[in-house]
């Protein structure tokens, strides 16, 4: 109830300034079918299509279990105006934080994979399951240093010039992490949705504050909000945009369950709903349009007739 | 944190697209004049009509839609478009539900945004309320009510209170008014939702209790959607209709949202032939379709 006050309070933005600010976005964060993990509705080509309807800049796909640089690359061919961009997560999957899974990851940035997320099944991400607390990956030692091989990880990702996302670590691993990649040059790095209240305890307000003034990205995800995810309040969205500035926030959706709209869609009803609540047009441009180019090494503001499909061939 | 999201199974895509096609939405919003909506009527029946759905209705409150309505029957003849009126602008109005129900509009929703009830959460005072100091049905509902029995139209509550929405229908009931529908009495932005005893109530006296789904989205609070499964529960699927009520402009169309709500009343657990009652033939029964 009072929530929906908040929301009748405000001023509908007119379409026009929606859909202005919807063309020329980029979603870093867009789960694809098929996905052995869960059923989901729209697949490599379909997400891409409908971000090329939108007139969207950029999707990266996203798989917790498999690398998602060939659908990339076979679909960036199909929608040369979109750019669509592989990633991997170094889960299990992937070899995990090992030599294996380095392996992995020097091979994904060969194929030209531009966005690398730590590990999703973590032991942060656990700590409310009971029946798998202490499972999953972590990435300090028992004295609390980061173990050795993160640094041969991090070394890749600034070779590549990659894209450094915490995926589901936990703050107290994200500030080692973040430190030393920015101590060997990483400038792109992202915390992953640090409010996420779905699967963790979520971040603190200073914490995330902490991680935006060394330098990190904050990202906020739509789907959070959804009644299926935890209906995440946004006006706390609102209150860390005002805390890191929007020159420090980006914002994405996390989709697309079966039972959502296309992640293009969930873009719009983002960029509407903050809108709605309050964020200036300038500040929306920067985190959909300005932050997420720079993190994927792109040009902004947009030059005109991008082909992403000629500079990826490898 | 929502419990079910753990424990939840997905529909298949397939399953989702079988039930959406043949639904029917009977709340729909277009863009209309200077009242921006995310669509407008021909987009919304096209729409409509690539999912294969078999009809839209749609709820105006300032002006009759049947002009709107007839030209893009023209385009898409696939899909039954219907029209409805709302008594917000004009108020307690015989003479113009008369006109429009002349017209072919064939759902009348009684007050919506002029209703008390839905301006006291909105802090505003005034507005239409249709009982007296004694609490009795004011005299000018009564001939409004016979333009609805003779035209046999659906008598929609919009968004009064459960005291008028209970005396209504009462009414409605002993004039021998057979289509009601009680529009979406779980919305959390009616003053006080009405609560489950009241929504039995409604359903015993004949009604059909709407669900619309753009009240479980982020932009209007993200309503728990275990409300309507438990209301489901309790009024049975046989006497419920899922609607959009979408779509407002920071909305996806209404033809994606009906899929969305489609989808998640299956991811709960409601099986496909629940899910198609409220979808295929209770909105067709309620609006004279079969």
């Amino acid at each position: 109830m009072a929530r929906y006050l908040q929301m009748l309070t405000q001023k509908t933005p007119s379409g026009d300034v929606i859909d202005h600010l919807w063309k020329g976005s980029i979603d870093i964060h867009i789960h694809f079918a098929p996905d052995p993990g869960t059923r989901r509705r729209w697949d490599g080509y379909t997400t891409a299509e409908e971000a090329h309807k939108a007139g969207m800049r950029g999707v990266v796909l996203k798989s917790h279990h498999i690398p998602s640089i060939q659908t990339a690359y076979a679909v960036q061919k199909i929608f040369p105006d979109v750019n669509v961009c592989g990633s991997i997560c170094l889960d299990e999957n992937m070899g995990g934080l090992t030599e294996v899974g380095l392996e992995s990851l020097i091979a994904n940035a060969k194929m030209g994979c531009k966005v690398v997320w730590f590990p999703l099944e973590s032991r942060f991400s656990h700590v409310l399951r009971p029946n798998l607390a202490g499972a999953g990956a972590y990435i300090l030692d028992d004295n609390g240093k980061m173990l050795p091989i993160i640094d041969e990880f991090l070394k890749v990702i600034k070779d590549y010039d990659m894209l450094l996302c915490n995926g589901h670590l936990s703050y107290e691993e994200s500030v080692p992490l973040f430190e030393h990649a920015r101590k060997i040059g990483i400038d792109k790095m992202v915390a992953t949705h640090p409010f996420y209240d779905c699967l963790w305890n979520p971040y603190t307000m200073e914490q995330v504050k902490d991680l935006a003034d060394r330098g990190v990205y904050i990202e906020h995800c739509y789907r959070e909000c959804l009644p299926l995810s935890g209906s995440h309040d946004p006006m706390e969205y609102v209150a860390a945009i005002k805390r890191c500035g929007a020159e420090r926030t980006i914002l994405s959706t996390d989709h697309a369950q079966i039972t959502d709209d296309s992640p293009a869609e969930g873009m719009r009803a983002f960029i509407a709903m903050m809108l709605q609540l309050g964020i200036s047009e300038s500040d929306m441009e920067l985190m959909v349009k300005k932050n997420p180019a720079f993190l994927l090494g792109l040009p902004y503001p947009i030059p005109e007739n991008e082909d992403f499909s000629k500079n990826k061939e490898w | 944190m929502f419990e079910p999201l753990i424990t939840m199974k997905m529909p298949s895509n397939k399953l989702v697209e079988e039930v959406l096609k043949g639904s029917i939405d009977m709340h729909v919003h277009a863009t209309r004049g200077n009242i921006e909506r995310r669509v407008s009527f021909l987009e919304a029946a096209i729409d409509a009509r690539n999912r294969g759905m078999r009809a839209l209705a749609f709820k105006f409150l300032y002006f009759p839609v049947n002009q709107e309505i007839s030209e893009a029957k023209k385009i898409v003849p696939e899909v039954e478009l219907i029209g409805g009126f709302c008594l917000d602008e004009c108020g307690l109005n015989a003479e113009r539900t008369e006109t429009v129900a002349g017209e072919g509009c064939r759902i009348l929703w009684f007050p919506a945004n002029t209703a008390v009830n839905n301006r006291i959460c909105q802090g505003l005072a005034g507005g239409l309320y249709i009982l007296n100091e004694e609490g009795n049905l004011k005299r000018e509902v009564y001939p409004i009510l016979e333009i609805v029995k003779q035209y046999n139209m659906v008598l929609a509550s919009g968004h009064m209170s459960f005291a008028e929405v209970e005396a209504l229908f009462a009414a409605a009931n002993n004039m021998g008014i057979k289509r009601l529908f009680a529009t979406h009495p779980l919305a959390e932005f009616l003053y006080e939702p009405f609560t489950a005893s009241q929504i039995e109530r409604l359903a015993d006296m004949g009604a059909y209790i709407e669900h619309c789904f753009c009240h479980g989205t982020p932009r209007i609070g993200s309503m728990d959607p275990m409300k309507w499964y438990r209301c489901i529960n309790t009024i049975g699927a046989d006497r419920t209709i899922l609607c959009t009520d979408m779509a407002q402009v920071t909305d996806p169309p209404p033809a994606e949202g009906m899929r969305m709500f489609i989808a998640l009343l299956l991811a709960l657990g409601i099986s496909k032939g629940d899910v198609e009652k409220m979808v295929k033939m209770n909105p067709a029964r309620l609006l004279g379709l079969e």
